[in-house]
């Protein structure tokens, strides 16, 4: 637990310094709110069709940015490697890896998701859902795509190869999230968002597993 | 420093990537008080004996093993008891060195000596809350030996560890190693200066094209031998 709180602490720090990882994801939401309140805010009664496809185009995207810039900060001196040597588990650098992306994308959609609530004019029937949905979706994203961005760390093409590594592999969870919005939204959706919020609860298990299996392996890569 | 013995045994150490070999069968055992000068050419594997050895970069084959009292100990502990310098320093350069010393401090257990004396001791004490990014070459390396300090290590692998120092960072860091040593520590050193190697190692090996060709206690006739084989034969 120590070195957990240590790697979190001196990622927070650094972070704070340097505002390197929050701007860009903040900026890529920004932006990302802006384009489609112009697309899409013609007729604003089908806002309900499309407003929890943006809430989690927004999710996915501003996460890419964050997890591609999660690990460059051990790049530089080869920090990472001075991790790996110290007498911790490896995957406590990936739990505090995890958690930081989760406080950074936290704090970003603290301000983007109501920003996309108010821009398009879409109330919540069920905010325990909505929310619900939201915890367990960016957990999901937080753990492959830091499973991945760890690997990818030394590669000159990760911004590119980041996406195309892991998007493919998320695309249950994001189905799943963006049912369960729409549901929480009002859509006229008639199904139970429970099912639904089972299978993303699945999914982080399984991805967890996967990602304890794997980290130690694919970083040293 | 310790009241128990060790014995560092390095066991036909091989690195080979695509079938080329890094470093080849290399053994020698290492024992506390033992400061051990690896010389060679560039590219005659000092750099990745010291780093198979940490365990930074993987075996292809061989054994590296840490006896204490007789008895072998488990990996994560011998991974406590080996502290690496390395060329690039292991430092954030977005930290203070202070920052730097308490995270590293931390992610060992909390043994060691305490960050402030850390510094204290590297001479950097005025400088604890300047970010990493401002300090000079030579800080930087006197911070990275700080950086050994607070791990509470007992065997050191210091990889040109000279690099960047001034005459006086030189004398310093030689004496650091001296008492280090003298307190019951082992040290493996890369160089490729005649002078520290003689005053500073109680042992000498020569690689030369990533095989061991020279295994000797120093002396003078070592030394003069060492630097015969570098300076005639190939990498």
């Amino acid at each position: 637990m120590r070195a957990f709180f240590s790697i979190l602490w001196k990622d927070l720090l650094i972070e704070f310094r340097t505002k390197d990882i929050i701007y860009p994801m903040a900026l890529f939401s920004l932006v990302l709110l802006v384009i489609f309140s112009f697309a899409f805010l013609q007729d604003p009664k089908k806002a309900i069709d499309y407003g929890p496809g943006i809430v989690w185009v927004c999710v996915l995207f501003s996460s890419t940015v964050g997890q591609n810039r999660l690990f460059d900060k051990e790049r530089e001196n080869n920090c990472l490697s001075a991790l790996l040597l110290c007498p911790c588990k490896p995957y406590t650098i990936f739990l505090a890896k995890v958690m930081m992306h989760l406080i950074l994308a936290s704090l970003v959609q603290l301000f983007s998701i109501p920003l996309i609530l108010v821009f398009f004019d879409l109330s919540l029937v069920d905010s325990l859902s909505f929310v619900a949905s939201l915890v367990l979706g960016n957990i999901g994203l937080a753990i492959i795509g830091t499973l991945f961005a760890s690997m990818l760390t030394n590669s000159k093409m990760k911004e590119v190869l980041l996406p195309l590594v892991t998007y493919p592999l998320v695309i249950p969870l994001l189905v799943a999230g963006v049912k369960v919005s729409a549901i929480a939204l009002g859509a006229p959706i008639f199904e139970d968002v429970n099912p639904w919020l089972r299978f993303m609860l699945g999914f982080d298990l399984f991805a967890g597993l996967l990602a304890f299996l794997l980290f130690e392996r694919m970083i040293r890569q | 420093m310790q009241d128990r013995k060790f014995v560092l045994k390095v066991q036909k150490l091989t690195k080979a990537i695509s079938r080329r070999y890094l470093v080849k069968d290399i053994s020698f055992e290492l024992f506390p008080s033992e400061v051990l000068a690896v010389l060679g050419k560039n590219g005659a594997g000092k750099t990745t004996l010291l780093s198979l050895i940490s365990s930074r970069i993987s075996l292809s084959d061989g054994a590296v093993e840490l006896e204490e009292d007789g008895k072998k100990i488990s990996f994560q502990t011998m991974r406590q008891m080996l502290g690496l310098l390395p060329h690039d320093l292991f430092l954030y350069e977005d930290l203070t060195a202070q920052e730097n010393l308490a995270f590293f401090h931390a992610m060992n257990g909390g043994v060691g000596n305490l960050p402030e004396k850390a510094l204290e001791e590297v001479g950097l004490i005025h400088a604890k809350s300047t970010l990493v990014r401002e300090f000079s070459r030579g800080m930087k390396q006197r911070l990275a030996i700080a950086r050994l300090l607070v791990s509470n290590a007992k065997i050191w692998l210091l990889d040109e560890p000279f690099t960047g120092l001034d005459s006086a960072g030189r004398k310093w860091l030689s004496n650091k190693i001296r008492a280090f040593a003298e307190s019951g520590g082992a040290v493996i050193f890369s160089s490729h200066d005649p002078h520290e190697v003689k005053t500073l190692a109680t042992r000498v090996i020569v690689l030369s094209r990533g095989r061991m060709v020279l295994d000797e206690p120093m002396s003078d006739a070592t030394i003069d031998r060492s630097f015969a084989i570098i300076e005639g034969g190939a990498s």
